[in-house]
Parts: structure tokens; sequence; C-alpha cells
């Protein structure tokens, strides 16, 4: 499995505003090139199309849009641990994105993953960041960049990764 | 008794049935459709051509590709382009990997746990983990298809009015022929695995809608109406009228004969004569005719499907090496930028999808008008549900709810506003 690539996936839907932060990244990441060992998929709003992509990876690297209760811009990071879900609940739906992660957990294809959230000010329908996501636009690259590399050099992702906090 | 399911599980997208019953007798039954409302369509309009594809393979991340090939269709048809022979080719390899991709998805992780007694996907059935693996390995085949021919593995990159900006080596197409050679085996332990379940009886004729045309077509501009008379995708909206319910967020449709329903069933019931030779011997074995009216057999119909499709891949790419497949400029627009209407109707794995653009002179979008599959057969969907509680009223009401949500998830709806959203659970 480490013969892999690093994969770093962007998630959402730009024509829903800020949701579309994870496709953008991506965008950005492509256009600036990017090291050996290390892709950037634009996934959309893929949804179980995630499993396929988790599988055969070495690492990881989610960028998404987030709703975290911190000022809109935000960048957070998280471990896999964080964002599995355990149990089957009335409010987990077909393919939630905790649900694919767990689902691929049980069958051994999850890579090491860490999760680079922004949270969000607008999801309305609409095309077009708000201002306060588009500035945390370089943050989150760079965010995504340092995940991708610690998971190319297979470090182990450290506890206090979790709460790593970038305010723009 | 009331039986109400809040947050259907394991359909794409959100909903909520109730069901009320007095003493056997159906008083009530609603199925709600809580997805926020698209407002994909007014989004289209003021684009130019070139950029209205892009932006309508985001209405869904479960079906892009043909999201993607309706546009493409569509804008076409406005501005009188006639794309080549390859282009076809290329364009219906897309339609084969993204009914491989959805119809296994809904097989294996949205359809079978039911089958296997379980409450979803995590924590797996008993042998559902074995029988994943396996789905992931035929998915990924898919996804590796769509990846290699639309440049991307969702929302396609490569296809565009014309034509294909680019196109794939014929090395990856021979590699992915390869595979799916490889996967006949997978193939035949489906096709037994979803043989051997037993699916809830419910005969019930409903008016069946697909794409008209020569053999099992995915791309066209011929409708087929339920009593099987053609009819121009381009006047859709005197044959399919469209209209909103209080309790939906989705738009419903009927025919003057009243609910229908687009997808697997549908096609088969129209074009069960041109299935490939291997999908024609799968459908004798699992007794699915043209004739079969039982909404709950639709996921065998899924299983006939999943065969026809890796089977007519096979000779796609055989019939695109053969021809010299090569980089093509795309082909230009007939009208220059001169405005016009235009319908582009295709099969996505759902049923029928139609996008209608109108265009300005100058080239831009000025109206639009998508109609999802779900949304078609959701009239369809509330009769059958309705026909399901008066036949099933009898039994226990944990077998009745179980048999309305396998319902419910045999239609395989997607409700879904494609958004993907994470909500911290604690600090």
């Amino acid at each position: 499995m480490t013969q892999g690539p690093v994969r770093i996936l962007g998630l959402g839907n730009p024509l829903r505003g800020d949701d579309g932060v994870g496709v953008a990244a991506v965008e950005r990441l492509a256009a600036e090139g990017l090291p050996a060992g290390v892709e950037a998929v634009d996934v959309g709003a893929g949804g179980l199309v995630l499993l396929g992509l988790l599988e055969g990876a070495a690492g990881v690297v989610l960028v998404d849009a987030a709703d975290l209760g911190e000022p809109p811009g935000t960048v957070c990071r998280f471990a896999a641990a964080d964002l599995v879900a355990r149990a089957p609940g009335p409010s987990l739906h077909g393919s939630t994105l905790s649900e694919v992660l767990a689902l691929a957990q049980d069958l051994g294809t999850l890579p090491p993953l860490i999760a680079v959230l922004v949270q969000v000010e607008a999801t309305g329908p609409g095309v077009g960041l708000s201002p306060a996501v588009r500035a945390a636009l370089p943050a989150l690259v760079a965010a995504a960049r340092a995940a991708a590399t610690a998971l190319g050099e297979a470090a182990p992702v450290p506890a206090e990764a979790r709460s790593i906090r970038t305010t723009v | 008794m009331k039986i109400e399911v809040r947050h259907l599980t394991r359909i794409e997208g959100h909903a909520h049935l109730e069901v009320d019953l007095e003493r056997g007798e159906l008083v009530a039954c609603r199925l709600e459709v809580a997805e926020a409302p698209r407002f994909f369509e007014a989004i289209l309009v003021g684009r130019p051509a070139g950029e209205v594809a892009p932006l309508a393979s985001r209405i869904c991340g479960v079906c892009s590709h043909s999201h993607t090939l309706a546009s493409l269709l569509a804008t076409e048809a406005a501005l009188g382009v006639t794309v080549s022979e390859q282009t076809r080719g290329l364009r219906r390899l897309l339609a084969y990997g993204e009914l491989l991709q959805s119809h296994l998805l809904h097989l294996y992780f949205l359809a079978l746990p039911d089958y296997l007694g379980a409450p979803g996907l995590v924590p797996p059935a008993p042998g559902h983990r074995e029988l994943a693996t396996r789905a992931l390995r035929m998915k990924k085949l898919a996804n590796d298809l769509l990846w290699a021919v639309g440049g991307r593995p969702v929302h396609p990159v490569t296809p565009c009015v014309g034509g294909f900006a680019a196109v794939p080596e014929p090395g990856v197409l021979q590699g992915l022929r390869g595979r799916l050679v490889a996967a006949l085996p997978d193939l035949e332990a489906t096709v037994e695995l979803f043989g051997g379940f037993a699916y809830p009886d419910l005969p019930r004729e409903t008016e069946l809608v697909a794409l008209g045309g020569g053999g099992y077509p995915f791309l066209g501009d011929t409708l087929v109406l339920g009593d099987g008379s053609p009819w121009p995708a381009a006047a859709y909206p005197e044959a399919l009228g469209e209209y909103l319910a209080p309790d939906s967020t989705a738009k419903l449709a009927a025919t003057p004969r009243g609910a229908y329903r687009v997808g697997p069933q549908a096609r088969l019931r129209h074009r069960f004569g041109a299935l490939s030779p291997m999908a024609a011997r799968t459908a004798a074995a699992l007794g699915v005719t043209p004739g079969v009216a039982n909404p709950y057999r639709a996921v065998l119909a899924r299983v006939v499907e999943v065969v026809h499709c890796t089977e007519e891949a096979l000779f796609e790419i055989d019939r695109l090496l053969l021809a010299g497949l090569a980089p093509e400029p795309p082909a230009e627009p007939r009208r220059g930028a001169g405005g016009g209407r235009g319908v582009g109707a295709v099969e996505a794995p759902r049923g029928l999808l139609l996008h209608a653009y109108r265009y300005d002179e100058a080239g831009r979008l000025v109206a639009a008008d998508c109609l999802i599959p779900t949304a078609q057969s959701l009239g369809a969907l509330r009769g059958d549900l309705a026909a399901a509680v008066r036949a099933f009223a009898h039994l226990p009401e944990p077998e009745l709810t179980r048999r309305l949500e396998l319902l419910l998830r045999a239609y395989d709806p997607c409700l879904s506003c494609a958004t993907h959203r994470v909500t911290r659970r604690s600090p």
C-alpha cells in the first residue's frame, strides 16, 4: 500500500458557495505544481467514489469545507479517527464522509489520513467563495501540502496535530 | 397504526416516509423529500456554451458524467454541432462506466445490506466484508474507466462541446480492456448472489418511459413512451409535464396517462431485444423479462445492465482501437454564435435525463430546464408505496416497514443536493 501516491482529495460542490473550497484548493495545487509522488484529485461531490480513491494510496489528505463552529476561514487539521463514524445511527445517511471512512477502515483500505478543513461562511446556491474563505485559501493549500509531506515521510500524525488551528 | 421512517438510510439524499393505517386500511402514505431545492438551472443562465457542461456536471456527484453528456448534447443540438463517430464512442464508454459505478454502488452498498439482514454498512453484515471487497474491485474498474476517458474520476474534464479536449492513450484502453475481461468471474458471482435472494411480490403496472432509437441506447434524441410509441426528445414538455408538490422540494412529473417511471426496468421494457449476448443470457437465468412490472425486481434489472455495460464497454474499446483512436479537434458549431434551443437526452443510471437549453445570438445560455430521473419516478414511487402498504398491511409492522424501505431503495432514488459537509461532534 505504501507504493501508491499520496493523494490530496478536494471535496465539495462549487455550485454551493464555500462548499467548493476543497475543489478550489485542488485547482490551486495543480496550478502551482506538486512534488513527485503526490497527486491532487478533484472529487467534487463524489460520495462513495471516495472509497476507490482511498484504496491504494500511501496516504490521503482530505480537503473539505466544514461547519466547525469557528470563525469563517479558520483552517483545522484532523486525524482520521476524529472523522470515522463508529456506529450506525438515525442521523447517518447513505454516504456521509464519516461513514465512507468507517467502511474503508472496516475493509482495510483506509490509508493514513489527515483532513484539512476550513470553516465555511455561506453554502447557499451560487458560484464563488466568501471573502473570508477566499482569504484562507493560501493557508488551506499550505496546510494540505504540509499534511501530504508528513504522510509521504510516513511520519506518524502527532496527537496535537488534531488541534492545529490557523485563523486568517 | 402509524409507521414513520425519518431519515431513510442508504439512499442518495434525504427523505422521510409516513404511513397511516387504520384497521388495515390505508389512510395516508406520504413520502417527504427533505432536500434543499436546487437552483442549478438558474446558475447556468448567462454562461457561454463552453462553461455550461462543467457547471452542469456539478449538479450531482453520483452521476456527474450523465449530466455532462446531457448538457453537451443539449448545447450541441442548440448550436448545430455534429460530432464524430469517435466522440460518440468515447461518450458511450462514459455512459457505460457511469452506469457500472452507480449500479454497483447501489447493489453492493445500498441494497445488499437489506438482503443480508443488516441495519447498515457499518458495522457490516456477516459476510458483507468479503462481498464489499469484490464490489470495490468492480467499482474501481468502472471509476478508472471514467478517469481514463473523462480525465477525472468524478466531474469529467475532457468532454467538451464538439468532442473531447483529450483522448485516452490506446495502451490505457487496452489495459482497461484486459481488466474488464478479468472481471467476468466477478460478474458471474454477482449474478449468482443477487439471483439467490427472495424479492417481495408486488405486481403493479406503471407507465415506463425510456430513451428510444436503435440498440440499447444511452445517448439519443427520441423517447419511448409507456405504450411503446416514439416521441421526439425535443418535444418532451408536451409528453412529460412537471408539477410541484407541497411536501416535496423535488419536482414531480407525469404523462397525460398519469405517473410514470424511468430507469432499468423502463429500459428493459422497451429495449430488451438489444441486450448484449451475455446480458440476454443473464436475464434468462434471473427470470428478468421485458414484462416484469414488480418494482422490487429493479435490483435484478440492474444486475442485467451491469453485465450489458461491461460487455458493451469491451466492444466499444475494440471499435475505438480498430478505428485508430487519436486526438481530433472538436466539431465546430454550424450556426456560428447564433442562438437556438436544444434538448439533450441520455439514459443516466437511474433513468432518462433531459437537459433543455436556449442560447441567445451571442452564444450565452438564456434558459435551462433539467428533468432529473428521480423526480420523474417520484410519482410512481408514491403510488407503489401506497400499493405496497395495501398488499402487505396484514404483515407484522417490522416486516411491513422493512418491505417499504426495501421498495424505496429498489428505486435507488437520488434526492441528494450533492453537498458535502462535516460537522464536528465534540470540541
